[in-house]
């Protein structure tokens, strides 16, 4: 046993488990440390470049926390009966009918559209930019979420590059490592996203407010005659996102009496929670 | 001896990133504005039970680990660890003898204090954006409960850790 674990008692020399505290000058020290940490992360954003990095060294982690999932799938897969696997590709099969029945009335949709010049220059979207990206895990955090999205090397994904799933806009790629992308999501308290809406055609600055929480409006003069249920799309200002991209919905509309501007809720089209595949789109 | 040291502080630091790991990977989505901190709760345990092994210098790093894992401002979850680290140590002989209702008790004051924490905006990007905000005081209230349920659970587990693979 160590010296500094226990004293022995002069009298009967039995072991006295009298530990000291720690000492409070080492406190003061740690305390002034982390606070030096978080300034100069606000100030200069240092926490950032140490992120990205941190996700690229947890990212065995990931793969390790994935391994009794994929066991419990292929032992699942190897002790079920032939009976069972024909009924579950029955089910496939039908499912497959399903979405490409989906998909060719989507493609006559798409081209209904073209005709009408009513869809958003769907000329401009390059399909070939959008890259599928698996996600690595959500953080906790309520107002600053993050999304940590797996990329592989060699991928043209950029800072600024905007993320997508199938109900609209999720976020923007904050920080890039090797092998992993942080996402800034439109529910984050520092987003602020340039937006038009559907129906009255108005340009506004959504924020976001947290996460499960609905976005906001931001100035917006009492004269502005938004429409409750009204869709809103990315107006491509600032050249951050891509323009007409669903962003949300706008939920209510009130005249706060002590606010020279009208007070916009906005519900989020998308969100990260249970969804694990995302479009990232390349520049 | 120093292999003896070393198997222990290796056992230790397993039990707090395996902690970590649950944290990242085990709750479901839906819950996460509310789930509890397991890694504190492993910190607090070790604190309480081995003061002399572990300390400021392990409550910092894995402090700063969790400010990575979570996009909070670099050094916040790493200055309240610290503090929580030392009132533990400080008033561990009074802690350790109390029934572990109690413990929980005192660990969801600990808890709702330490949630609060997060609710300041230290960007200065959002007006009106602090404490008064019902929705996360209700979040804030659900994480120090279950926090504190899982206290007991927690304290179980590495007791019997501990006792199976601690030599001292």
């Amino acid at each position: 046993m160590l010296k500094r674990e226990h004293k022995v008692s002069n009298i009967s020399s039995e072991a006295i488990f009298a530990i000291p505290a720690m000492k409070p000058s080492r406190v003061i020290i740690a305390v002034i440390f982390c606070l030096f940490l978080m300034l100069t992360d606000i100030k200069y954003g240092s926490g950032a470049y140490l992120r990205s990095l941190s996700y690229d060294l947890i990212k065995p982690v990931t793969l390790l926390t994935r391994i009794p999932g994929n066991l419990m799938e292929i032992s699942t897969t190897f002790f079920s009966s032939r009976q069972t696997l024909d009924e579950k590709v029955e089910i496939l099969e039908q499912e497959n009918l399903r979405l490409e029945a989906i998909n060719k009335s989507l493609e006559k949709l798409s081209i209904d559209f073209n005709k009408l010049n009513s869809l958003w220059s769907s000329a401009s979207i390059d399909k070939d930019r959008f890259l599928i990206s698996k996600k690595n895990f959500l953080s906790s955090n309520e107002y600053q979420p993050l999304l940590v999205l797996d990329i592989n090397q060699g991928q043209n994904i950029t800072i600024n590059d905007a993320v997508l799933s199938e109900q609209g806009l999720v976020g923007r790629i904050n920080n890039l490592g090797f092998l992993s992308a942080e996402v800034m999501l439109v529910q984050d308290v520092r987003s602020s996203i340039p937006i038009v809406s559907g129906e009255s055609s108005l340009h506004a600055s959504l924020s976001g407010m947290g996460l499960g929480r609905k976005g906001e409006l931001k100035f917006i003069k009492k004269t502005a005659r938004f429409l409750e249920g009204e869709k809103i799309y990315t107006s491509g200002l600032g050249e951050v996102f891509p323009e007409g991209l669903l962003v949300g919905e706008v939920v209510s509309i009130s005249d706060p009496v002590d606010s020279e501007f009208l007070k916009i809720e906005v519900s989020f089209s998308s969100t990260p929670i249970n969804r694990d595949y995302f479009l990232i789109h390349a520049k | 001896m120093r292999n003896k040291i070393n198997k222990n502080r290796a056992w230790i630091y397993l039990s707090i990133v395996f902690a970590l790991i649950l944290d990242v990977y085990l709750f479901p989505e839906t819950v996460m504005q509310w789930k509890p901190l397991l890694v504190l709760l492993a910190l607090i345990y070790w604190n309480m039970a081995l003061p002399d092994k572990v300390g400021i210098f392990e409550a910092l790093l894995f402090g700063l680990i969790v400010d990575l894992l979570n996009g909070s401002v670099f050094g916040l979850h790493g200055l309240l660890f610290v503090l929580i680290t030392y009132i533990c140590q400080r008033f561990f002989y009074q802690f350790r003898v109390s029934p572990l209702w109690q413990q929980s008790v005192v660990l969801f004051f600990l808890f709702f204090i330490f949630k609060i924490a997060f609710a300041f905006d230290f960007y200065d990007v959002t007006i009106g954006l602090n404490i008064s905000d019902s929705f996360y005081l209700a979040n804030t209230f659900l994480f120090a409960l279950v926090s504190s349920i899982f206290w007991t659970p927690s304290f179980y587990l590495l007791r019997e850790l501990r006792r199976r693979k601690i030599k001292l």
